[in-house]
Protein backbone atom coordinates (compact mmCIF):
# COMPACT_ATOMS: atom_id res chain seq x y z
CA UNK A 1 0.00 0.00 0.00
CA UNK A 2 1.35 3.39 -1.01
CA UNK A 3 -0.26 6.81 -1.11
CA UNK A 4 1.20 10.06 -2.34
CA UNK A 5 1.31 13.05 0.04
CA UNK A 6 0.81 16.69 -0.85
CA UNK A 7 -2.13 18.29 -2.61
CA UNK A 8 -5.03 16.15 -3.85
CA UNK A 9 -5.64 14.09 -5.82
CA UNK A 10 -3.65 11.57 -3.85
CA UNK A 11 -2.39 8.57 -5.79
CA UNK A 12 -3.24 5.26 -4.14
CA UNK A 13 -1.49 2.01 -4.99
CA UNK A 14 -2.48 -1.35 -3.51
CA UNK A 15 -0.83 -4.73 -3.81
CA UNK A 16 -2.91 -7.37 -5.57
CA UNK A 17 -3.69 -9.22 -2.35
CA UNK A 18 -4.65 -5.96 -0.62
CA UNK A 19 -7.22 -5.19 -3.34
CA UNK A 20 -8.41 -8.78 -3.12
CA UNK A 21 -8.81 -8.49 0.65
CA UNK A 22 -10.80 -5.25 0.41
CA UNK A 23 -13.05 -6.82 -2.22
CA UNK A 24 -13.74 -9.86 -0.03
CA UNK A 25 -14.49 -7.67 2.99
CA UNK A 26 -16.89 -5.55 0.92
CA UNK A 27 -18.70 -8.72 -0.18
CA UNK A 28 -19.43 -9.50 3.44
CA UNK A 29 -20.12 -5.93 4.54
CA UNK A 30 -22.73 -5.11 1.92
CA UNK A 31 -25.44 -7.54 3.15
CA UNK A 32 -25.16 -5.99 6.62
CA UNK A 33 -26.06 -2.63 5.10
CA UNK A 34 -28.65 -3.86 2.64
CA UNK A 35 -31.15 -6.32 4.18
CA UNK A 36 -32.43 -7.25 0.71
CA UNK A 37 -29.01 -8.68 -0.03
CA UNK A 38 -28.73 -11.29 2.69
CA UNK A 39 -26.50 -13.70 0.82
CA UNK A 40 -23.13 -12.35 -0.22
CA UNK A 41 -22.20 -13.22 -3.74
CA UNK A 42 -19.44 -15.74 -4.06
CA UNK A 43 -16.36 -13.60 -4.54
CA UNK A 44 -14.80 -14.14 -7.93
CA UNK A 45 -11.51 -15.95 -7.82
CA UNK A 46 -8.68 -13.50 -8.26
CA UNK A 47 -5.33 -14.62 -9.59
CA UNK A 48 -3.44 -12.38 -7.18
CA UNK A 49 -5.24 -13.38 -4.01
CA UNK A 50 -4.64 -16.27 -1.66
CA UNK A 51 -7.87 -17.73 -3.07
CA UNK A 52 -9.18 -18.66 0.32
CA UNK A 53 -12.30 -17.10 1.82
CA UNK A 54 -13.23 -19.63 4.49
CA UNK A 55 -11.50 -17.58 7.15
CA UNK A 56 -14.24 -15.01 6.74
CA UNK A 57 -17.12 -17.46 6.94
CA UNK A 58 -17.65 -16.45 10.56
CA UNK A 59 -18.52 -12.98 9.30
CA UNK A 60 -21.97 -14.25 8.40
CA UNK A 61 -23.74 -14.13 11.71
CA UNK A 62 -26.84 -16.27 11.77
CA UNK A 63 -29.40 -13.53 11.65
CA UNK A 64 -33.04 -13.74 10.64
CA UNK A 65 -36.19 -11.73 11.09
CA UNK A 66 -36.88 -8.04 10.85
CA UNK A 67 -34.43 -5.22 11.40
CA UNK A 68 -34.96 -4.99 15.16
CA UNK A 69 -34.37 -8.72 15.59
CA UNK A 70 -31.40 -8.64 13.29
CA UNK A 71 -29.85 -5.82 15.31
CA UNK A 72 -30.29 -7.59 18.62
CA UNK A 73 -28.83 -10.80 17.30
CA UNK A 74 -25.87 -9.28 15.50
CA UNK A 75 -23.59 -7.00 17.52
CA UNK A 76 -22.02 -5.75 14.30
CA UNK A 77 -25.36 -4.26 13.22
CA UNK A 78 -25.81 -2.67 16.64
CA UNK A 79 -22.37 -1.13 16.23
CA UNK A 80 -23.09 0.15 12.70
CA UNK A 81 -26.53 1.49 13.62
CA UNK A 82 -26.42 2.34 17.33
CA UNK A 83 -29.27 3.69 19.44
CA UNK A 84 -29.41 7.49 19.44
CA UNK A 85 -31.32 7.74 22.75
CA UNK A 86 -29.78 5.27 25.22
CA UNK A 87 -32.56 5.72 27.80
CA UNK A 88 -35.50 6.08 25.44
CA UNK A 89 -36.24 3.07 23.20
CA UNK A 90 -39.23 4.80 21.64
CA UNK A 91 -37.23 7.89 20.62
CA UNK A 92 -34.45 5.61 19.38
CA UNK A 93 -36.95 3.72 17.23
CA UNK A 94 -38.27 7.01 15.78
CA UNK A 95 -34.73 8.19 15.09
CA UNK A 96 -33.94 4.94 13.33
CA UNK A 97 -37.13 5.11 11.26
CA UNK A 98 -36.21 8.58 10.02
CA UNK A 99 -32.51 8.02 9.43
CA UNK A 100 -32.01 4.37 8.50
CA UNK A 101 -32.77 4.56 4.79
CA UNK A 102 -30.43 7.54 4.38
CA UNK A 103 -27.73 5.76 6.37
CA UNK A 104 -28.06 2.67 4.21
CA UNK A 105 -28.05 4.65 0.97
CA UNK A 106 -24.91 6.51 1.97
CA UNK A 107 -23.13 3.31 2.96
CA UNK A 108 -24.13 1.63 -0.30
CA UNK A 109 -22.88 4.68 -2.25
CA UNK A 110 -19.59 4.50 -0.32
CA UNK A 111 -19.27 0.79 -1.09
CA UNK A 112 -19.89 1.51 -4.79
CA UNK A 113 -17.20 4.22 -4.76
CA UNK A 114 -14.62 1.89 -3.25
CA UNK A 115 -15.59 -0.97 -5.59
CA UNK A 116 -15.15 1.31 -8.58
CA UNK A 117 -11.77 2.34 -7.17
CA UNK A 118 -10.72 -1.30 -6.81
CA UNK A 119 -11.58 -1.89 -10.47
CA UNK A 120 -9.48 1.09 -11.54
CA UNK A 121 -6.63 -0.05 -9.29
CA UNK A 122 -6.26 -3.13 -11.48
CA UNK A 123 -4.86 -0.93 -14.23
CA UNK A 124 -2.66 1.38 -12.13
CA UNK A 125 -2.53 3.92 -9.32
CA UNK A 126 -5.90 5.41 -8.35
CA UNK A 127 -6.25 9.19 -8.04
CA UNK A 128 -8.41 10.02 -4.99
CA UNK A 129 -9.71 13.59 -4.95
CA UNK A 130 -10.61 15.56 -1.82
CA UNK A 131 -14.31 14.72 -2.28
CA UNK A 132 -13.61 11.00 -2.70
CA UNK A 133 -11.58 10.48 0.45
CA UNK A 134 -14.39 10.30 3.01
CA UNK A 135 -16.15 7.36 1.32
CA UNK A 136 -12.86 5.44 1.58
CA UNK A 137 -12.49 6.47 5.23
CA UNK A 138 -16.07 5.52 6.13
CA UNK A 139 -15.87 2.16 4.36
CA UNK A 140 -12.49 1.09 5.75
CA UNK A 141 -13.55 2.15 9.26
CA UNK A 142 -16.87 0.29 8.96
CA UNK A 143 -15.05 -2.86 7.79
CA UNK A 144 -12.75 -2.53 10.79
CA UNK A 145 -15.71 -2.14 13.17
CA UNK A 146 -17.38 -5.26 11.78
CA UNK A 147 -14.15 -7.28 11.99
CA UNK A 148 -13.70 -6.09 15.58
CA UNK A 149 -17.21 -7.21 16.40
CA UNK A 150 -16.54 -10.64 14.89
CA UNK A 151 -13.23 -10.84 16.80
CA UNK A 152 -15.15 -10.15 20.02
CA UNK A 153 -13.35 -6.87 20.69
CA UNK A 154 -15.51 -4.91 23.11
CA UNK A 155 -12.87 -3.34 25.38
CA UNK A 156 -9.12 -3.07 25.90
CA UNK A 157 -8.91 -6.53 27.48
CA UNK A 158 -10.69 -8.36 24.67
CA UNK A 159 -8.65 -6.35 22.14
CA UNK A 160 -5.45 -7.70 23.71
CA UNK A 161 -6.91 -11.22 23.82
CA UNK A 162 -7.73 -11.05 20.12
CA UNK A 163 -4.18 -9.93 19.39
CA UNK A 164 -2.66 -12.74 21.49
CA UNK A 165 -4.94 -15.29 19.84
CA UNK A 166 -3.83 -14.13 16.40
CA UNK A 167 -0.17 -14.42 17.39
CA UNK A 168 -0.70 -18.03 18.40
CA UNK A 169 -2.43 -18.88 15.11
CA UNK A 170 -0.23 -18.00 12.14
CA UNK A 171 -2.96 -19.14 9.72
CA UNK A 172 -5.41 -16.53 11.03
CA UNK A 173 -5.96 -13.76 8.50
CA UNK A 174 -8.80 -11.93 10.26
CA UNK A 175 -6.74 -10.11 12.86
CA UNK A 176 -4.02 -9.18 10.33
CA UNK A 177 -6.81 -7.81 8.12
CA UNK A 178 -8.08 -5.79 11.09
CA UNK A 179 -4.59 -4.38 11.68
CA UNK A 180 -4.03 -3.70 7.98
CA UNK A 181 -7.25 -1.66 7.87
CA UNK A 182 -5.95 0.35 10.82
CA UNK A 183 -2.76 1.21 8.96
CA UNK A 184 -4.72 2.07 5.82
CA UNK A 185 -6.99 4.43 7.79
CA UNK A 186 -3.98 6.13 9.41
CA UNK A 187 -2.48 6.77 5.98
CA UNK A 188 -5.74 8.14 4.57
CA UNK A 189 -5.93 10.53 7.52
CA UNK A 190 -2.29 11.54 7.46
CA UNK A 191 -2.21 12.55 3.80
CA UNK A 192 -5.47 14.50 4.01
CA UNK A 193 -5.24 16.37 7.36
CA UNK A 194 -5.76 20.07 6.77
CA UNK A 195 -6.29 19.59 3.05
CA UNK A 196 -10.01 18.83 3.03
CA UNK B 1 -59.83 60.69 28.68
CA UNK B 2 -60.53 57.18 27.58
CA UNK B 3 -58.99 53.78 28.19
CA UNK B 4 -58.41 51.30 25.40
CA UNK B 5 -61.22 48.79 25.19
CA UNK B 6 -60.74 45.00 25.06
CA UNK B 7 -57.93 42.73 26.21
CA UNK B 8 -54.40 43.99 26.23
CA UNK B 9 -51.76 41.84 24.57
CA UNK B 10 -48.97 41.10 26.99
CA UNK B 11 -46.57 39.59 24.44
CA UNK B 12 -43.62 41.77 23.57
CA UNK B 13 -43.89 43.20 20.11
CA UNK B 14 -41.62 42.26 17.27
CA UNK B 15 -40.82 38.73 18.35
CA UNK B 16 -42.80 35.96 16.68
CA UNK B 17 -44.17 33.38 19.09
CA UNK B 18 -42.87 30.47 17.02
CA UNK B 19 -39.35 31.79 17.17
CA UNK B 20 -39.46 32.15 20.93
CA UNK B 21 -40.80 28.61 21.31
CA UNK B 22 -37.94 27.27 19.24
CA UNK B 23 -35.47 29.20 21.36
CA UNK B 24 -36.68 27.31 24.40
CA UNK B 25 -35.27 24.09 22.94
CA UNK B 26 -31.62 24.62 22.09
CA UNK B 27 -30.42 22.42 24.92
CA UNK B 28 -29.60 19.17 23.21
CA UNK B 29 -26.14 17.73 22.89
CA UNK B 30 -24.25 15.30 20.71
CA UNK B 31 -22.31 12.92 22.95
CA UNK B 32 -19.56 10.71 21.55
CA UNK B 33 -18.54 7.65 23.59
CA UNK B 34 -15.20 5.91 23.87
CA UNK B 35 -14.83 2.59 22.11
CA UNK B 36 -11.87 0.24 21.81
CA UNK B 37 -11.87 0.08 18.02
CA UNK B 38 -12.00 3.51 16.38
CA UNK B 39 -8.53 4.98 15.99
CA UNK B 40 -7.84 8.16 17.94
CA UNK B 41 -6.66 9.96 14.80
CA UNK B 42 -9.83 8.91 13.00
CA UNK B 43 -12.09 10.23 15.75
CA UNK B 44 -10.25 13.58 15.77
CA UNK B 45 -10.43 13.75 11.98
CA UNK B 46 -14.23 13.24 12.03
CA UNK B 47 -14.67 16.00 14.63
CA UNK B 48 -12.52 18.34 12.55
CA UNK B 49 -14.11 17.67 9.18
CA UNK B 50 -17.76 17.42 10.26
CA UNK B 51 -17.93 20.21 12.86
CA UNK B 52 -15.19 22.33 11.30
CA UNK B 53 -13.15 22.35 14.51
CA UNK B 54 -9.45 23.28 14.32
CA UNK B 55 -7.13 20.32 14.72
CA UNK B 56 -6.22 21.31 18.29
CA UNK B 57 -9.85 21.43 19.46
CA UNK B 58 -10.74 18.23 17.59
CA UNK B 59 -7.80 16.44 19.21
CA UNK B 60 -8.71 17.82 22.64
CA UNK B 61 -12.28 16.47 22.32
CA UNK B 62 -10.94 13.11 21.13
CA UNK B 63 -8.65 12.90 24.18
CA UNK B 64 -11.60 13.77 26.42
CA UNK B 65 -13.62 10.93 24.86
CA UNK B 66 -10.72 8.56 25.43
CA UNK B 67 -9.87 9.63 28.99
CA UNK B 68 -13.32 10.34 30.41
CA UNK B 69 -15.35 7.83 28.43
CA UNK B 70 -17.40 10.42 26.59
CA UNK B 71 -17.49 14.04 25.52
CA UNK B 72 -20.10 16.56 24.43
CA UNK B 73 -18.92 17.50 20.95
CA UNK B 74 -21.80 19.81 19.92
CA UNK B 75 -24.83 21.62 21.38
CA UNK B 76 -27.93 22.84 19.59
CA UNK B 77 -31.58 22.17 18.83
CA UNK B 78 -32.87 18.62 18.89
CA UNK B 79 -33.13 18.56 15.11
CA UNK B 80 -29.55 19.81 14.67
CA UNK B 81 -28.22 17.27 17.13
CA UNK B 82 -30.14 14.40 15.51
CA UNK B 83 -28.51 15.37 12.22
CA UNK B 84 -25.09 15.43 13.89
CA UNK B 85 -25.63 12.08 15.66
CA UNK B 86 -26.71 10.47 12.38
CA UNK B 87 -23.55 11.85 10.75
CA UNK B 88 -21.37 10.47 13.57
CA UNK B 89 -23.05 7.07 13.08
CA UNK B 90 -22.32 7.19 9.35
CA UNK B 91 -18.64 7.59 10.27
CA UNK B 92 -18.87 4.68 12.68
CA UNK B 93 -18.61 6.72 15.86
CA UNK B 94 -20.71 5.71 18.84
CA UNK B 95 -22.83 8.85 19.39
CA UNK B 96 -26.03 9.60 21.28
CA UNK B 97 -28.24 12.60 21.99
CA UNK B 98 -28.24 14.11 25.46
CA UNK B 99 -29.74 17.07 27.29
CA UNK B 100 -27.47 19.98 28.11
CA UNK B 101 -27.01 20.61 31.84
CA UNK B 102 -29.25 23.36 33.19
Amino acid sequence: MRMSAGEPPWMLELEGEESWLLGVLLDFYRPLVDPDDEQPEEPAAQPDGPGETDSFAFWEADVVGDDADRREEDPALLRLFPDAYPDDPSASADFRRFTLSGQRRERLDDIATVRKGLELLETGPLPIGADDLDPWLRVTNALRLVLASRLGIVDEVSAEEAERGAQQDPSDIVHPAYEWLGVFIEILIEVSWGRI
Amino acid sequence: MSHPAGPVCSLPAGEPVVERLEQQDPDWTTVVWDDPVNLMSYVARVFASYFGYPRAKATELMIQVHNEGSAIVATGSREEMETAVAAMHSYGLWATLGRAAE
